[in-house]
C-alpha cells in the first residue's frame, strides 16, 4: 500500500474510533441489548470500512446511517427467521435480561425495555436527537427522511416513552 | 423553520421546544401557553424527564470496553491505535470505553507497567495520564538511556528501543519494543518536557527473535513502522546523533 493510502486508511480508522462510542450508544438504543448492539456495531464498522461514503456525510454521520440501515435489515432478517422457527426466535427476542448488569441499574433496564417497545424508526430518531443531540436537519439527513417526519416520529416517541415511564413510577 | 416544518400538534411543539428548534417568536408564544396551561407544562416536564432517563440508561454502558471484534477490524491492517487526541479541547469527551479499548490494544505488558484506571472513579484523564512515562520510573530510565538495539528488563518485560527519530515539530521520539511472554508491544514515545508520551502503540505475538537481529515483529513491515510514515519527519537518527541525544538527556541543541 502506498504511503498516501496508508495515511488515508489511518485517518479513516481514527475517525471511526472517535465516533465508536456514540455509534455504540446508538446501536444499543436500537438493539436494546448489549450482544445485538455489539454485533450491529461490528457490522457497521465493517461496512464503513468497505463501502464508499456519500460526499455529503462525515464519517460519524455515515456510521449512524449505516448502523440504522443495518438494524432495519437485521430486523427484517430476524422476522423471517422468527416466522420460520418460532422456538429459535424466543432466544433472539431477549431484551436486556442478562445484560442488565452491564447496562446499569434497574431504572436503566426499565427505560431500555420501554424504549425497545417503540417502533424502530421512532427509536432511531429519538436516540439521534434526544441522546446524540442531532439537530432535526441533521437527523433528517442521516436517516434520509423529511424534517417533518423527524418531528412527528420524535414527538410520538417522546410522548409514548414519557407515558410508559410515568406508568412505571 | 419553514411553514411546512412547523409543528403540527402539541407534542411536536413541546418536542421542538426541548430541542431548541423553535423560532424565537414561536418559542415565546409557546412559553406563554405553558404559563397558562399547567397540564401542558406537566407534559413538557414528563418528556424532558423521559429524555434524561433515556440518556442515563444509554450512558450506563459507556465505560464498557469496545468489543474486541470491532477493535480488531480497526487494527487488523495496522494493529495500531493512536493515543494522541487530535483536539485537546475535546479531551473530556473522550469516552473511557474507547480509551480502555486502546489500552487493551496496548497490551498486557504496558498494562502491567502502567497503572491504567478503567473502573468507576478512574477517568479518561487518568488513563491518558497513564500514557505518560514519567521521569523517575524504571520505564522512563530504560527508554531514556538505552541505545537502540540494546535491551533491559523492566518489570518483567524486555524493553528494547528500536530506533530514534524526530517528528515534524523536531521533537525526539523513539520506537520501543516491550516483549512479554505472550505479547510483543511496540510503542512510539515522544519527549514531553522531561517525560515521554506514548503517541502510538501496536501489538502482536512475540517474534522469534534472534538476539540482536531486528526482525520485523509483524511481517515484512510492522504496523507501527507503517504508521510512522505519518509521524516521522525525516530518516531515523543515526547512531552518533542518537548517542548525542542520550548524553544530553534528550535536550536538543
Amino acid at each position: 500500500m502506498s504511503r498516501k493510502a496508508d495515511r488515508q486508511t489511518a485517518a479513516l480508522h481514527a475517525e471511526i474510533i472517535e465516533a465508536l462510542p456514540r455509534v455504540r450508544r446508538f446501536a444499543r438504543g436500537l438493539a436494546g441489548n448489549v450482544a445485538d448492539a455489539d454485533d450491529l456495531l461490528q457490522a457497521t464498522v465493517e461496512r464503513t470500512l468497505s463501502r464508499a461514503r456519500p460526499a455529503n456525510l462525515d464519517v460519524a454521520r455515515w456510521m449512524f446511517r449505516v448502523c440504522r440501515n443495518l438494524w432495519i435489515d437485521e430486523i427484517r432478517a430476524r422476522n423471517v427467521r422468527r416466522d420460520a422457527a418460532p422456538r429459535v426466535a424466543a432466544e433472539d427476542e431477549q431484551i436486556i435480561g442478562d445484560d442488565a448488569a452491564v447496562l446499569g441499574t434497574l431504572g436503566a433496564e426499565e427505560v431500555m425495555s420501554d424504549l425497545s417497545e417503540l417502533p424502530d424508526e421512532q427509536r432511531a430518531v429519538l436516540v439521534l436527537v434526544a441522546v446524540e443531540g442531532f439537530a432535526y436537519r441533521e437527523a433528517a439527513e442521516v436517516l434520509e427522511i423529511p424534517i417533518g417526519t423527524v418531528m412527528s416520529r420524535l414527538s410520538r416517541a417522546r410522548a409514548t416513552l414519557s407515558e410508559r415511564l410515568r406508568g412505571s413510577d | 423553520m419553514t411553514e411546512r416544518e412547523r409543528p403540527r400538534n402539541d407534542d411536536e411543539w413541546l418536542s421542538a421546544l426541548i430541542d431548541g428548534e423553535l423560532a424565537p417568536d414561536d418559542e415565546a408564544k409557546l412559553r406563554a401557553r405553558l404559563d397558562r396551561e399547567p397540564e401542558l407544562a406537566a407534559r413538557l416536564e414528563r418528556m424532558r424527564s423521559a429524555d434524561g432517563a433515556l440518556r442515563a440508561a444509554l450512558d450506563a454502558g459507556r465505560d464498557d470496553p469496545m468489543p474486541a471484534g470491532v477493535m480488531a477490524l480497526l487494527q487488523s491492517d495496522d494493529k495500531v491505535v493512536s493515543l494522541q487526541r487530535p483536539d485537546p479541547r475535546r479531551f473530556f469527551d473522550l469516552p473511557l470505553a474507547m480509551a480502555a479499548s486502546a489500552a487493551l490494544a496496548v497490551g498486557f505488558v504496558l498494562a502491567q507497567l502502567w497503572p491504567l484506571q478503567t473502573g468507576p472513579g478512574g477517568g479518561a484523564e487518568r488513563l491518558l495520564g497513564a500514557s505518560l512515562i514519567e521521569e523517575g520510573t524504571s520505564l522512563h530510565a530504560a527508554v531514556s538511556t538505552l541505545p537502540s538495539g540494546e535491551s533491559a528488563r523492566v518489570d518483567g518485560a524486555a524493553l528494547t528501543p528500536r530506533l530514534t527519530f524526530r517528528d515534524a515539530a523536531g521533537v525526539p521520539c523513539r520506537v520501543v519494543d516491550l516483549a512479554g511472554d505472550e505479547l510483543l508491544t511496540e510503542v512510539v514515545v515522544c519527549r514531553d518536557g522531561s517525560d515521554w508520551r506514548v503517541r502510538m502503540a501496536g501489538y502482536g505475538p512475540p517474534r522469534d527473535a534472534v538476539a540482536g537481529d531486528f526482525q520485523p515483529a509483524f511481517g515484512d513491515r510492522s504496523a507501527v513502522d507503517r504508521a510512522l510514515d505519518a509521524l516521522i519527519a525525516d530518516a531515523p537518527l543515526g547512531r552518533d546523533e542518537e548517542r548525542a541525544l542520550l548524553e544530553r538527556d534528550w535536550v536538543s541543541e
